[in-house]
């Protein structure tokens, strides 16, 4: 196991950030951190990087024990929201920053040699000599990242390191970066609130909230069979019927005398139609429970039409109980 | 045709000359032409009389080391007592934070006079009186509330996550204050020096009664010449106390220059 939280809690003063956290992330894998703010992700990773104390536990890197080990040696780096590049310094500079004056010194020569290897993985090698206020956000973010993985980092720590960039740059940077770190084998730790980003990085993903996982697994598998509600909520798109979670891609739009005799049928209204993917999809509300899920279907439907939403049930997502009370 | 932001332009320059620049240079004219007096500014003869009398005055030439030497070592030791004071105040929260805060700010709350007799006192004791040391303390009373102030709003500005960006990277606190600190708070550290310098610059009482007169600066003799009917000395005397600052600005602009460049090849 590469790195490994043992117990892991954290309070401040009378507040309880989060609590006997455990988790594993193997090496070379991509762990994505999702969760609503405030749920204690960003003070996670702070602790994981030394910038943050805990209260309790255990932060394992390689099987030896950091937990009490400063930040700055630490084999672990943190990438933040802003590339906080340092504005005195060239961009080679900056990337080798961290070879010239941190734990591991290594002589100018070879300092510049992989500055300018690694400026040239994150295709930026023309820019060696600019300074950070001539490059855009992205460029800034891909040297950011440049001089943190010249250091050989364990593990990076990533926290919410597109939330800074316009949508459009933030879309052909996340599949940069993903395809950049399975290249590099980079074992990684990913804090993010958006589903999509999450599921695009992250090889596992640990769902957060108030300060506990949730959630532990595949992006699969926790997007077909959340434990809980708050998962279903947070990162599924379907229902939540009699305790069970009904997967968007299981229900079917039909008419009254549609459903069939073993099929379960809940009336719905039709909200609005949307395309996606090639597709349309309809928003459509539940009477009875008021849910509101978006729902393929082939048929052409009108605003406000009176539906059936129907499904087969399988009785194979059923929710933990105590959290499935709403 | 002039496009009407141009006009702008030339108004606001020639308002910033006028009431910044040609005071200077119609002082410094006057050192050279002693009868230039509005109208008449270019019917006079003019020559540099003023400037051979001023740099062959022995005084003035002591009076003007002695006040580079004390302003330059007032703003060294206001930069290295009000940095780390700066640097408690902003990032860290303690007991009797406002006190302290207010402490250091007395020495600009109380009058300066009242300080300076009671700190004279204590001088003689310390045998500091009559000596540059003892100016030199002394001008720190006026100048370091001000300088702790400047660089607490530099720190306060200055987002603490760089410094955990450098920590993250593997280098110390010691090395990151160095190398990311110092040259971020660069435009504070210049605010700081050059208030320092212009308000050492101009003390004459604090001067007088510690340095006793032994210690000579160019505000202590500045005045007898005022006295003196030699206008032209006045006046290239006055340029001097413009130019002094200025001249201070561009040196501390070059070390600093070479401090960036020590931090980049090191």
């Amino acid at each position: 196991m590469l790195m490994e939280l043992k117990n892991a809690s954290k309070s401040f003063r009378d507040t309880e950030i989060f609590h006997d956290l455990n988790l594993q992330i193997t090496e070379g894998s991509v762990m994505s951190l999702v969760g609503p703010s405030g749920c204690g992700k960003s003070t996670l990773l702070r602790a994981v990087a030394g910038l943050t104390a805990l209260s309790s536990g255990q932060i394992l890197i390689e099987n030896e024990d950091m937990t009490t080990v400063k930040a700055e040696k630490r084999p672990v780096v943190m990438m933040f929201q802003d590339p906080l590049l340092f504005p005195h310094l060239t961009i080679l500079e900056n990337v080798t920053y961290g070879l010239k004056y941190g734990r591991n010194k290594v002589n100018k020569t070879e300092r510049i040699k992989r500055g300018r290897e690694l400026l040239e993985k994150v295709e930026l090698e023309s820019y060696e000599n600019r300074y950070p206020n001539q490059l855009s956000g992205g460029q800034k973010q891909r040297v950011s990242l440049a001089r943190a993985l010249i250091l050989n980092p364990s593990v990076i720590l990533l926290d919410e390191p597109f939330s800074s960039l316009d949508p459009e740059l933030r879309h052909s940077i996340r599949t940069w970066v993903r395809s950049f770190l399975k290249r590099e084998n980079v074992t990684a730790l990913f804090v993010t609130h958006d589903r999509e980003e999450a599921m695009i990085l992250g090889d596992r993903i640990a769902i957060m909230k108030n300060g506990t996982f949730c959630q532990v697994g595949s992006p699969e598998d926790i997007y077909h069979h959340p434990k809980t509600d708050e998962v279903a909520d947070m990162f599924s798109e379907g229902i939540i019927y009699k305790g069970e979670f009904i997967s968007s891609g299981r229900l079917k739009i039909k008419t009254a005398d549609e459903p069939a005799a073993e099929e379960t049928a809940l009336g719905a209204v039709i909200n609005y139609r949307i395309y996606k993917y090639g597709l349309p999809f309809y928003a459509v509300t539940i009477e009875v429970s008021g849910q509101e899920v978006m729902i393929h279907s082939d048929q052409a439907w009108k605003r406000e039409d009176e539906v059936m939403i129907a499904f087969r049930p399988e009785a194979t997502n059923e929710l933990t109980a105590v959290e499935s009370e709403k | 045709m002039i496009a009407k932001r141009d006009l702008q332009k030339i108004f606001w320059l020639l308002l910033l000359f006028l009431l910044f620049i040609a005071p200077a240079l119609l002082m410094f004219w006057r050192s050279l032409s002693p009868g230039a007096v509005w109208p008449e500014l270019f019917s006079g003869e003019w020559n540099f009389r003023a400037w051979q009398v001023i740099f062959s005055d022995g005084n003035i030439i002591n009076a003007l080391i002695n006040t580079v030497l004390i302003g330059a070592a007032v703003v060294l030791i206001n930069f290295l007592l009000a940095v780390p004071a700066a640097y408690g105040l902003a990032r860290f929260n303690f007991k009797g934070k406002p006190l302290i805060e207010s402490v250091m700010m007395m020495p600009i709350l109380i009058p300066v006079l009242a300080i300076a007799m009671g700190m004279h006192i204590t001088m003689i004791r310390i045998g500091l009186t009559d000596t540059m040391t003892g100016v030199i303390l002394i001008h720190l009373m006026p100048t370091l509330p001000y300088a702790i102030r400047v660089m607490k709003s530099g720190f306060d500005r200055l987002s603490i996550t760089w410094e955990e960006q450098s920590a993250v990277l593997g280098v110390g606190r010691f090395r990151t204050f160095f190398t990311t600190l110092i040259p971020l708070l660069l435009p504070s550290i210049r605010s700081m020096a050059v208030l320092v310098f212009v308000i050492s610059l101009s003390q004459y009482v604090l001067t007088s009664i510690i340095g006793g007169g032994q210690v000579s600066t160019l505000p202590l003799i500045y005045y007898p010449y005022f006295n003196s009917a030699d206008s032209a000395v006045v006046a290239g005397f006055s340029v001097i106390f413009v130019l002094l600052p200025m001249l201070f600005f561009l040196v501390f602009e070059g070390l600093i220059r070479l401090y960036l460049s020590a931090v980049r090849s090191a």
